[in-house]
């Protein structure tokens, strides 16, 4: 059940809140955490999954949207916005698993609460030779309808190519 | 061992190879129901037994995505070994080569040539000395110490041996991808020689698993597949356990050994894998 989950998310932020104080440095340890998970994630994920490299930005969007959220959050989000140059996206999130009866107090308004997912995202990616930019510009804990995820390219990392890559 | 015709490796339903007796083919599927193919019931699929039996995978090494050994597992049966008592003079030419004595020229029953003294008179030597450091080819050049009794066999790798071999084939792997004429070719997946294959599969993420089995071991794609999945769940998930740093040193993943060394013998008795096994 994903109750646990839940909570033990909320037990997770709660604690890193006590612990930092400042509602922006719970951020970035939350996308830190989150990148040490991806990095280890991506891994599992290709091994149980399957699915090829990805050979653009829209492919990658759509592997993250209907296989990835799905295998581990068990929710799709839905693929919109993409900017003219096709390097940015965003994913809504109709509902999120980790807010699940979560209400943000008013004293933590800056608070990025699921950032973890942005780190996750960025680390699982950077495994597979892409650089992005990540970051949450909806979110239904601060009263909006869904959750937005901007996703943005950066870059292809050139440097440590497996071989055979190009 | 290495004589006679290469015996090529058959997957998927074939005729039967005039060397080995198989008799039904068997698939684990995730169900966990074996299928049998059609042979009147059941069947097993049994390989010509070698002189070692059913070691038809002989090892396991996880390379990083710099190159560096990360895991290695050796799976194989003792090699044939031959001991011996000689007189002087030994008839068989001895040589030092790489901190080992090895046999160069004299080859006769069962000692081969690049076989290395492993013991004299039954005790252990410690590469070019004996156990109670004496140099070997002093003590064998002293007709005093005869009749003596030496053991030769292959010599084993040595660690650093192994970690050298790795990265050397790192390297290779990525000019195998350079080589060759068509573009976007990926690096060396397949090794073939008369006593072994030697099967690599590399991730999008640059980890390469290296498999060394018998020629005629088949369902090593699975496998490969399988040590993948083995090796995101007990190394990755582990938190205590570092990115790219080796497996079983520090810290300890015992649970990563246990389960490789289960699916190898899945794969050797089963020949292949169900998906999702």
């Amino acid at each position: 059940s994903s109750e646990l989950f839940t909570l033990t998310y909320g037990a997770l932020v709660t604690q890193l809140c006590k612990d930092y104080e400042n509602d922006e440095d719970v951020n970035k340890q939350l996308d830190r955490m989150g990148y040490n998970i991806g990095v280890r994630l991506i891994e599992d994920f290709l091994a149980r999954s399957n699915v090829g490299r990805c050979h653009d930005f829209r492919e990658t969007a759509d592997v993250i949207a209907k296989v990835a959220f799905k295998m581990y959050l068990g929710i799709t989000p839905s693929i919109t916005n993409w900017s003219p140059a096709g390097d940015e996206f965003s994913l809504i999130l109709e509902n999120n698993p980790l807010v699940d009866f979560v209400e943000l107090p008013d004293n933590h308004s800056s608070l990025i609460y699921s950032n973890l997912l942005c780190g996750v995202l960025r680390g699982a990616l950077e495994m597979v030779q892409m650089a992005v930019d990540v970051k949450f510009v909806q979110d239904t804990l601060k009263g909006d309808g869904v959750t937005e995820i901007r996703m943005r390219f950066i870059k292809r990392i050139e440097d440590n190519l497996p071989a055979g890559e190009e | 061992m290495g004589e006679g015709p290469i015996n090529m490796l058959c997957t998927v339903p074939s005729p039967p190879q005039p060397q080995y007796r198989r008799m039904g083919w068997s698939r684990i599927t995730c169900s966990g129901l074996p299928r049998w193919s059609n042979q009147g019931g059941r069947g097993t699929w049994k390989p010509e037994t070698a002189s070692n039996g059913a070691m038809a995978i002989f090892s396991v090494y996880v390379v990083n995505k710099a190159g560096g050994l990360i895991y290695q597992l050796d799976n194989y049966a003792p090699r044939a070994e031959a001991e011996k008592t000689f007189s002087y003079p030994l008839d068989l030419l001895l040589k030092l080569h790489d901190e080992r004595v090895l046999v160069a020229f004299g080859q006769r029953d069962g000692i081969r040539v690049g076989h290395a003294v492993l013991s004299i008179n039954g005790v252990d030597v410690n590469g070019k000395y004996t156990a109670d450091g004496k140099e070997v080819l002093e003590y064998l050049g002293n007709p005093a110490n005869y009749p003596v009794s030496i053991r030769f066999g292959r010599p084993r790798l040595t660690s650093n041996e192994k970690l050298m071999l790795a990265s050397m084939f790192h390297s290779l792997f990525a000019i195998g991808s350079q080589l060759s004429p068509e573009l976007g070719s990926s690096g060396i997946e397949m090794l073939e020689t008369d006593t072994f294959k030697l099967h690599c599969f590399q991730t999008l993420t640059g980890i390469k698993f290296v498999v060394l089995a018998d020629p005629r071991q088949g369902g090593i794609d699975s496998l490969l597949r399988k040590i993948y999945e083995i090796y995101s769940d007990f190394a990755l998930k582990n938190p205590f356990y570092s990115l790219e740093m080796p497996i079983r040193v520090q810290p300890r993943c015992e649970l990563f050994d246990q389960n490789l060394k289960l699916a190898l013998e899945v794969a050797e008795k089963a020949g292949t894998f169900g998906p999702g096994s």
